[in-house]
């Protein structure tokens, strides 16, 4: 009886902590069931004619190309498989090069290397376009005249593919950097001699050894960048890549049918998966504690002359096309317009646009936090399953996602309408809960992995000692937790600021945010030096946010 | 006043050790007193738009309509189909009064959605042409595009190319671009063609300028004229305006580029040039009713007219008004008297005509 009792007990202290999880696990899925609902629909018109082959009476072999959804596909595969290969390369590779080595700039370099952050994708696509058309131009030409006309169309399908792979992975590959860096510097130096005292070489040892340890933070990295090159809309359009997500634009705003819209979306949601399954084999199931406290993490090696230059010239070369020749350009075209403009009404945007980022940051944090310490303090595998629903939102089409808010605040209308003229009119609080249900996963993901590194005795020591749970996450978990939340709120702040498609379509009226400026301009104006300010604006707050943060994050470990 | 969210025993008293811990607390604070901000905005007179257009021009005529009349104007912009849908989901309780936008299409299919009412005023009634509004007053136009071709003079000889229909011929083989279909002027285009000539020929005439292009739709209008001002292609499909934005370009590399462009408006000896308008209908759970046709009345007025011909290098609703040098200096047109209602009507069939013609 007094053992029932007690059971009893505990399950009514869990209680609240459950059903959070289960409340924002319900809201991230709720897109989820909306497709699911959607594709049970009897197909609309348009669905057919995108399945169908296209016919081509100039084809030499009488062939039809193939169907829209079949370029959809491709489109969205090459641009995964290009990106995951450059950002491996680039991410890894410079990762590796600041953490095996102690030289001079080191913090440097490895600041310069995460700010391509700081670059909305979609502007990075139009100030390549910009720098790149010129050369574009005269290569299409001379292959015209040295070939044919025909090779020149080809020319010029490989040309933006191509430019369309370094774009994404030019904005993306500081998510792999990044985690692959964290990873690097937390690995034993113990494990790193051992090696070399057994006679590998520094290559050998980085594929032995370094990188197989690294691989679960990789693999994360490589996640993030794969769902977010999925996502990507603006820089497609820019380019002129067809891709699912270009695809679920069309149907939904050309054709008009949300079904075929949402089956498209299906599929995409199937490609995602299956990343994230492959995430799941390639973490594995192996887990890599270190044995020893962090006093043994590994520092690096003092390189030679030789290779020092070496390791600048590469980090240099990279951070030179990622970031600083994308925003020279920037500040050029700017600088075209900055005349004869007012910069007052761009102030208060900056103002207002990372207020909406801070409130958002804050929500999400919460929202993380909730998450990770449930899974924590009631390590089941439904509570496992709803984490990792909840983290879903990020893999959703934004235009999915906004679709079904609409529905939600729809009803919502009906049944309560004071309170959703309050979310959705009043205040930003209806975007904010949609920023929310995207970026949780971004803010999740740092952490998780700080609580994983929370040695379990210490929860049981402060649960011994009488205090409840709650006062075990503040007192505990929360001061141990600081440099995680940093980490967190970095990448979420600039993600928010970033953000497009929710901004527009949900926002209240009268909520200009600086992307929505720069979307205004490049996009419906097509006025690049007046757009160039505001984007030039943005980039300047998220890199002084970023700034802020890593110098006291870095105060904080001294 | 207290704020009942900065109370919130949301950290217990003694963990505030840690400095983040101030911080969060300034931050609830700072949010709750926004909240009450918020709440206690003052009801004046206002009016509230749901804009597809972003032009800043739209933002400086919309001050001064404040200032004229007093009346707020809030803005929100989007595309315009996710607005159709926003005020869909709002349903009576949508807070907007007015729905603008760049193309006709939309302003039918909200029409046909049941999110527009009927309003209009003598003064309306008066400012705009009767072809470019509503029969039964739903929306009117404000301003008025052509959709053209833009050629490049040292390589095509004017009257070289005359119509749309050119663009199909076999001398024009690799030498066309357009951007991309799923572009709403060219869907409303398509639309034309189709209401013209049946939906069979229409994706003949769009098959026809696919195999004929230099390459694979991609950018911009702007990009269009870039490409064909650099060699890529001999012509292109483009609206009137952009030609505007390229010599009003803050970048002297686009005056360049315009000065080896120049307009053929097609089909002079037929039908005339394809037009399409901006305009507004005002929404059928308007609060403000009487503003938004007073800000449509501003906007349709002779003032706003010149306003945008100068700065976004549209033609004002009646073209022969039209203020701005640009716009005088490439001629009179003839327009094709195709009723606007009727474009709408063929939007979806245009998507479909392009889809199954492979114009990507």
């Amino acid at each position: 009886m007094r053992h029932f009792t007690h059971k009893t007990f505990n399950k009514l202290r869990s209680l609240p902590w459950v059903l959070s999880v289960l409340v924002i696990a319900i809201l991230a899925a709720s897109p989820l069931f909306f497709i699911y609902k959607e594709v049970q629909q009897p197909t609309q018109e348009m669905w057919g004619f995108l399945a169908e082959e296209i016919e081509n009476p100039d084809s030499p072999t009488g062939e039809n190309d193939p169907s829209p959804l079949q370029n959809y596909v491709t489109g969205s595969l090459l641009m995964l498989a290009g990106v995951t290969v450059l950002t491996l390369i680039i991410g890894v590779g410079c990762a590796w090069l600041v953490s095996a080595f102690r030289f001079r700039g080191r913090a440097l370099l490895s600041v310069l290397l995460c700010l391509p952050m700081a670059i909305p994708t979609y502007v990075m696509a139009v100030m390549y376009n910009e720098l790149l058309m010129t050369s574009k131009y005269s290569l299409f030409i001379w292959v015209r005249e040295n070939y044919s006309p025909a090779a020149a169309a080809d020319f010029s399908i490989y040309w933006k593919f191509t430019l369309a792979i370094l774009v994404l992975s030019f904005s993306f590959y500081p998510y792999v950097f990044i985690a692959a860096r964290m990873a690097f510097k937390s690995q034993s130096a113990a494990y790193l001699e051992s090696s070399r005292v057994l006679g590998h070489g520094l290559g050998s040892t980085f594929l032995k050894i370094s990188l197989p340890l690294a691989r679960p933070g990789i693999i994360a990295g490589l996640t993030l960048t794969l769902l977010e090159t999925m996502n990507e809309f603006g820089a497609m359009k820019i380019l002129g890549i067809e891709t699912l997500t270009t695809g679920i634009f069309s149907a939904w705003l050309d054709f008009d049918e949300l079904n075929s819209a949402v089956r498209i979306s299906a599929i995409m949601m199937v490609l995602i998966f299956i990343i994230l399954l492959f995430e799941r084999l390639l973490r594995g199931r192996r887990k890599y504690h270190t044995h020893r406290s962090s006093a043994s993490d590994f520092h690096g090696l003092a390189p030679r002359k030789l290779t020092t230059a070496f390791i600048w010239t590469v980090c240099l070369g990279v951070s030179f096309v990622t970031f600083i020749l994308p925003v020279a350009k920037l500040v050029q075209q700017a600088a075209l317009a900055l005349p004869d403009r007012d910069l007052q009404p761009y102030l208060d945007l900056v103002l207002s646009s990372s207020w909406l980022a801070v409130r958002a940051c804050f929500v999400i944090i919460i929202a993380a936090i909730l998450l990770a310490y449930t899974v924590r303090i009631i390590p089941k595998w439904w509570i496992h399953l709803s984490a990792k629903i909840s983290l879903l939102g990020y893999a959703i089409p934004g235009a999915i996602l906004g679709v079904v808010l609409l529905s939600v605040k729809g009803s919502l209308h009906h049944s309560a309408d004071d309170l959703a003229q309050w979310i959705f009119h009043s205040t930003v609080t209806g975007l904010i809960i949609a920023y929310a249900i995207r970026f949780l996963a971004v803010g999740y993901n740092p952490i998780e992995a700080g609580f994983k590194k929370i040695n379990p005795h210490l929860d049981e020591a402060s649960g011994s000692l009488g205090k409840s749970r709650l006062t075990t996450l503040f007192r505990i978990h929360l001061p141990l937790l600081r440099h995680s939340f940093l980490a967190a709120i970095v990448v979420l702040f600039v993600d928010v600021m970033k953000e497009l498609p929710l901004t527009l379509i949900l926002g209240p009226s009268n909520n200009d945010t600086l992307a929505t400026k720069t979307y205004g301009l490049f996009a419906a104006e097509e006025r690049i030096p007046e757009g160039s300010i505001p984007a030039l604006i943005l980039v300047v707050t998220s890199l002084l946010g970023l700034l802020i943060i890593s110098t006291l994050l870095n105060k904080k470990r001294s | 006043m207290t704020n009942p969210l900065a109370q919130m025993p949301l950290i217990p008293h003694k963990s505030r050790t840690h400095p983040i811990f101030p911080l969060m607390r300034t931050i609830l604070n700072k949010a709750s007193a926004f909240l009450l901000l918020c709440f206690t905005a003052n009801a004046a007179e206002e009016v509230t738009i749901y804009s597809y257009r972003h032009y800043e021009a739209d933002q400086k005529l919309y001050e001064q309509f404040t200032a004229e009349t007093g009346i707020k104007v809030n803005t929100l912009k989007a595309k315009a189909d996710a607005l159709i849908a926003r005020i869909k989901a709002e349903g009576d309780k949508c807070p907007a009064d007015l729905f603008i936008t760049a193309d006709v299409g939309s302003l039918i299919k909200a029409q046909d959605d049941g999110i527009l009412q009927p309003a209009t005023s003598e003064l309306i009634k008066k400012q705009v042409p009767e072809s470019l509004r509503d029969s039964e007053d739903f929306w009117t136009a404000f301003t008025v595009r052509a959709r053209v071709i833009v050629y490049a003079k040292d390589r095509v000889k004017a009257g070289e190319i005359t119509s749309y229909e050119d663009l199909t011929k076999p001398e024009w083989k690799g030498r066309v671009i357009a951007r991309s279909s799923s572009n709403i002027y060219n869907q409303s285009l398509m639309a034309s063609f189709i209401a013209k000539h049946g939906e069979q020929k229409a994706y003949l005439w769009a098959r026809g300028v696919r195999m004929n292009m230099a390459r694979e739709p991609e950018g911009s209008d702007r990009d269009q004229m870039r490409a064909v001002a650099a060699g890529i292609a001999d012509a292109c499909i483009v609206n009137t305006y952009y030609m505007g934005l390229l010599v009003n370009s803050a970048d002297e590399k686009d005056h360049a580029i315009a000065e080896k462009l120049a307009i053929c408006f097609p089909n002079q000896d037929g039908v005339g040039t394809h037009i399409n308008i901006s305009g507004g209908g005002v929404c059928k759970y308007a609060p403000n009713k009487e503003n938004a046709v007073k800000l449509l009345e501003f906007l349709t007025a002779a003032n706003a007219q010149s306003v945008f011909s100068e700065t976004t290098s549209e033609y004002p609703l009646v073209r022969e008004n039209a203020t701005s040098e640009l716009l005088k200096s490439w001629g009179p047109f003839k327009a094709d008297p195709l009723k606007l209602e009727v474009i709408g009507k063929h939007r979806k069939a245009a998507a479909k005509a392009f889809l199954k013609a492979g114009w990507k």
